[in-house]
């Protein structure tokens, strides 16, 4: 039960996370570019594609149960790096909007900052919840196993 | 053993299968935003300007017409580094991040809200689109979008400052 329930709101704020984000890679760019990686335009446009896309399939397959524990692996490897890049940031005193969920605002408002690293933190609490229960058995991986 | 194993071999995939849908996406907007500007661009009127996806663009020959004639500022809107390489004489520095948190670039204070303005970047790139649009919020409505960017200016051998990029 606890493992359903851990996906399903993981999933859930991936897939809503990444799609909101693909119809506006751009929104992420700005941010990636706060960041003064030194990457050039081609390489922070590219990786605004990528990192919306690895968010809907992780996010897919914790909603799914596709291999959900593979997809909590991808979930918290990307919620550790977006609370590193968050404390870099501050370390930096820059300030840089919160692009996560696109034009919407869940739970923090105003520029990335400790509230969103609390709720990153939060977020990969859930995920490593997924990590260290059994799987359900409403995924589709347990429904392919059990006809089998 | 075997299951963490499995578990990391299966995030590895789902990892690879964002960067390739990435990468086609990527390609897919590049390529409809090539295509849409290089169909409208047939169309541009008497003056070199033509609207592709709501965004007004000019054309190579007529920028580089407003630059000899000084009749226009050029913004370069690609990276600072990018800048620093090469670029048009004269064009200032306003990039996408100068944007952010709703922020106004000091540099925009420079220029005159009656005077055109091209936004260019390197090439099939979307930032100039992004970077004219926010200037064009601030009241600068005569900003245009050089159509094929600086890597097609650079190869017209029109005038270079910097050993290009």
């Amino acid at each position: 039960m606890i493992h359903a329930a851990c996906r399903i709101v993981l999933g859930a704020l991936f897939v809503f996370s990444g799609w909101t984000k693909i119809g506006d890679p751009l929104l992420l760019a700005y941010a990636i570019r706060a960041f003064e990686l030194g990457w050039s335009d081609e390489s922070v446009v590219r990786a605004a594609f990528v990192v919306p896309w690895t968010e809907v399939f992780a996010g897919a397959s914790l909603l799914l149960g596709i291999r959900p524990k593979s997809g909590a692996i991808v979930a918290i490897f990307l919620l550790a790096t977006f609370i590193f890049g968050i404390i870099a940031l501050r370390v930096r005193g820059l300030d840089v909007d919160c692009p996560c969920f696109g034009p919407f605002r869940l739970f923090c408002a105003g520029p990335l900052g400790t509230c969103h690293v609390i709720r990153n933190i939060v977020f990969a609490g859930i995920g490593v919840g997924v990590l260290g229960t059994p799987v359900d058995r409403w995924t589709i991986d347990g429904v392919l196993s059990r006809r089998r | 053993m075997m299951r963490p194993m499995r578990h990391i071999l299966d995030a590895v995939l789902l990892v690879l299968a964002g960067i390739v849908a990435g990468f086609v996406h990527a390609k897919i907007e590049r390529v409809a935003i090539g295509a849409a500007v290089d169909r409208e661009q047939s169309r541009s009127d008497s003056t070199g300007r033509f609207t592709s996806r709501g965004y007004p663009f000019v054309t190579l020959d007529y920028a580089a017409e407003l630059f000899s004639a000084h009749a226009a500022d050029f913004v370069d809107a690609g990276t600072a580094a990018d800048h620093a390489a090469g670029k048009i004489p004269r064009a200032v520095h306003i990039a996408l991040d100068d944007f952010s948190s709703g922020g106004y670039p000091a540099r925009l204070d420079q220029m005159s809200r009656d005077r055109t303005i091209v936004v260019y970047c390197a090439s099939g790139c979307s930032s100039a689109e992004y970077v004219a649009q926010r200037i064009r919020e601030f009241g600068f409505e005569k900003t245009l979008i050089l159509a094929d960017g600086f890597a097609a200016w650079k190869e017209k051998g029109l005038p270079v400052e910097g050993r290009g990029r």
